[in-house]
């Protein structure tokens, strides 16, 4: 059977999987702040911070 | 070059494949095009087009939502919760749309006690990302390239748990629809492991589709890899849905929607599962051998609304009886109810909810309480402030 062998040295190997953690960190903890961010900027009143993450009315 | 020069000229002159036609069909005049055998085939492929155009097929619906219109709409599974919860939901713009939410839950089996999410939401663009008090994470991106092709991106990540990475791709032309989904795909590990799924619906008249899937899946180099293919057809008479799932495990879905009333719709799902079960000996507990079993269960399932308020019941073959209520008290506070009694098992669930809807500004606040329309109009006939 023909297996399609991705040659990567070990050092390369390790620089991906270091590279994928740090993305997926980034995804963690910066994926609800983006969101917060494109609404915030689309928004027509720009509101405050504690504005966006508090739950009660803001008006 | 000066070779080269006489062949480019040739492939400029449109070269007449059927002399005997005339008007000829303007054709781009590429070598690729107004050579005999691609103009052939052009011909053939214009004709198909034209035919299949000429059948009114309509786009049949993705795989995904074969069976939506029961399982989703009529059923209560997708509702249903345990325990008490309030959603805090926060409106700030309409479009696009953008949202937060705050859920706080006590008693549930599977809500978490608190989490928060935010959603934004344009013509073609799609985000949404949802969070936990165990930072756990959820996040969505859809994007439309064009009214054709959505690529969508799910990801779910928490603490000590591998991420799972979904990436689908779908295609809806005019009569049938493709999809493509790879679940944590790499070639990481010297050959492709992870979950490949690709299937197709298309449209054979203008209420009757089938579609096929297929899936390859390898969770790891060293085990053998796993392939099935499942078959679906659906009938859409308009008023009424029928489909079938013939599914590669040896399961046979069929479900059936109705449009009672203007408010009224009807569900039923029945599964029959065939699957090969290890007997085991009663005294020693060892295995001895293998045998089928068939099982079965039929679900039939309702759902009413009102102006203000949506109820969905339903009854299963397993004796379970279940209610989801949503009853919306003030413009901007509703209750949800949901219970299920089993009665083989003598157990029951209860949940009850409340959803507030606030706003992140005055005049969102306003529409939200009917004072005012979209347009920041005063709606007639609401009490003046």
């Amino acid at each position: 059977m023909a297996t399609y062998q991705l040659s990567l040295s070990d050092e390369s190997k390790e620089r991906l999987a270091k590279v994928l953690d740090y993305s997926r960190t980034l995804a963690h903890y910066g994926f609800i702040p983006f969101i917060l961010y494109l609404g915030w900027k689309a928004s027509p009143t720009k509101p405050s911070l504690f504005n966006l993450l508090s739950p009660f009315p803001s008006a | 070059m000066s070779e080269q020069q006489p062949l480019q000229d040739v492939s400029k002159m449109a070269i007449p494949t059927i002399p005997s036609l005339s008007p000829q069909v303007p054709k781009q005049n590429g070598l690729w095009s107004s050579n005999p055998v691609f103009s052939y085939l052009n011909d053939v492929y214009t004709n198909i087009a034209e035919h299949r155009k000429s059948l009114g097929l309509t786009n049949p619906g993705t795989v995904e939502n074969l069976s939506k219109e029961v399982t989703r709409d009529v059923f209560a599974n997708q509702y249903f919760f345990t325990g008490l919860r309030a959603d805090l939901n926060k409106a700030f713009s309409l479009n696009p749309a953008f949202q937060t939410s705050h859920t706080l839950s006590i008693g549930s089996e599977n809500l978490p006690p608190y989490a928060f999410s935010a959603l934004y939401a344009k013509e073609d663009f799609f985000v949404q990302g949802n969070v936990d008090n165990d930072l756990s994470f959820s996040g969505k991106v859809n994007y439309g390239w064009d009214e054709h092709n959505i690529s969508k991106v799910t990801l779910q990540i928490a603490h000590n748990q591998p991420v799972m990475c979904q990436l689908e791709q779908d295609y809806q032309a005019n009569d049938f629809s493709i999809n493509v989904k790879a679940l944590n795909p790499t070639l990481l590990n010297g050959g492709f492991t992870g979950v490949a799924v690709a299937s197709l619906l298309q449209s054979f008249t203008s209420k009757f589709a089938v579609g096929i899937e297929s899936m390859y899946s390898r969770q790891a180099l060293s085990l053998p890899p796993d392939s099935a293919v499942n078959y679906f057809a659906r009938y859409n008479a308009g008023n009424w849905i029928a489909t079938a799932q013939l599914q590669a495990q040896g399961a046979l879905v069929g479900s059936f929607w109705r449009k009672v009333t203007d408010r009224v719709e009807a569900g039923l799902e029945t599964q029959l599962v065939a699957s090969v079960k290890p007997i085991t000996d009663s005294m020693m507990g060892t295995p001895i051998g293998y045998e089928p079993v068939v099982e079965g269960q039929t679900t039939i399932g309702a759902k009413y609304e009102y102006r203000q308020s949506v109820f969905r019941g339903q009854l299963n073959s397993a004796g379970k009886v279940a209610v989801f209520m949503e009853k919306r008290v003030l413009p901007t506070v509703s209750i949800l109810f949901s219970g299920e009694i089993d009665h083989l098992k003598n157990s029951s669930k209860l949940g009850v909810g409340l959803q507030f809807e606030s706003a992140g500004n005055e005049q969102l606040m306003l529409m939200q309480q009917g004072l005012v329309d979209a347009n920041g109009n005063p709606v007639p006939g609401a009490p003046q402030m």
